[in-house]
């Protein structure tokens, strides 16, 4: 199942929120950011997530939060995370054989059309 | 150092800076030790109980988890008739063992990602990272491991020849691939042999603690 199509905004919270800026080694102040994120159509929750704005690590702590919601959303949707996982913001099932690629691959891991043959160089 | 050491620190500040999935500020959601804080030097006033006291104050020069990572490390037997026991974490290579759920850090003032670190003996750490390959900050850094408890289980430290470019390149630590070595760091960086211009300076390997032991363990990695 595809999770894709939920809205991500943004909200600037009252108040300034203080920081340390290590590289002007001086303490600042910032914005603070409320992130939302709401499916369009699926009857899951309403999720949301606060972080500093201009934060260093922005990118990869709203993406793990992100996965987070994803995971949220599927147990909400009763898929058990014991036979189920979100990747690429798809709910898939562990282990299934989505293609015909996953089977060549498993039954020559080296095939010379994925693995180079490499010449035999001489001592 | 992500919070101010002194002056205005209040509750949303806090929220900010570790992050938070909900609108009302839960401050035992950032007991030392739990997900959003890690058992480090730097937040050693946080209480490590999820029902202890915390206040505003215990946060002053508080660390997020950004800084950081956070390897679960695990000990691995290749088996057959030459085993070989990985202590660590992998994801192929050497073997699959153990878990990195964080692996981004920084090194010295450069941010990377980890992916593996492992070692089967003295003097044979490897540590895998996105990239690396002449970054000066791998110079002479000291890694510090800390454990669950906050207390430093390990401290390594790189040679003076680590983090250059030079030829060839997969025999630079890290190489092109973003892997470091022990290995080649303590030839590069080792005694100089007889004649050779190899200037002396800090060789690499355990400023304290036991390899590959240690690394069989949760561990909280810090290099800046």
């Amino acid at each position: 199942m595809d999770l894709s199509e939920f809205d991500k905004t943004l909200n600037i919270m009252p108040g300034q929120v203080h920081y340390y800026d290590e590289v002007a080694k001086e303490d600042k102040t910032a914005n603070e950011i409320e992130l939302t994120w709401k499916h369009k159509y699926l009857p899951v929750s309403e999720l949301k997530y606060y972080l500093r704005e201009g934060h260093k690590a922005w990118d990869d702590m709203v993406a793990a939060r992100e996965q987070e919601i994803l995971e949220i959303w599927m147990k909400e949707l009763k898929y058990s995370s014991v036979y189920f996982k979100v990747i690429d913001k798809k709910i898939i099932e562990k282990g299934k054989v989505e293609g015909e690629k996953q089977i060549e691959n498993w039954l020559k891991p080296n095939a010379s059309n994925v693995l180079e043959p490499t010449e035999v160089e001489e001592i | 150092m992500t919070l101010p050491s002194s002056g205005s620190l209040d509750y949303n500040s806090i929220r900010a800076e570790f992050g938070s999935p909900s609108s009302n500020v839960y401050l035992n959601l950032y007991y030392r030790g739990g997900p959003y804080t890690y058992p480090v030097p730097a937040n050693a006033s946080i209480t490590t109980s999820s029902s202890g006291q915390l206040s505003v104050s215990n946060f002053y020069g508080a660390d997020g988890t950004t800084d950081y990572a956070k390897m679960i490390g695990a000990s691995h037997n290749t088996g057959g008739k030459a085993p070989v026991i990985y202590n660590g974490v992998s994801s192929g290579g050497v073997g699959t063992f153990g878990s990195m759920p964080d692996g981004s850090m920084k090194v010295g003032s450069s941010s990377y990602t980890i992916s593996a670190i492992y070692a089967s003996g003295v003097a044979n750490m490897v540590m895998i990272f996105n990239s690396g390959y002449g970054d000066s900050q791998f110079r002479s850094r000291r890694f510090y491991f800390y454990n669950t408890s906050g207390g430093l289980a390990a401290e390594f430290s790189t040679g003076h020849k680590a983090g250059y470019t030079g030829t060839p390149d997969i025999w630079q630590s890290p190489n092109p691939t973003g892997t470091y070595s022990e290995g080649i760091d303590a030839g590069l960086s080792g005694p100089a042999p007889f004649g050779s211009n190899n200037t002396p300076g800090q060789n690499c390997g355990m400023i304290s603690g036991s390899a590959p032991g240690f690394l069989n363990a949760t561990l909280f990695i810090k290099a800046f």
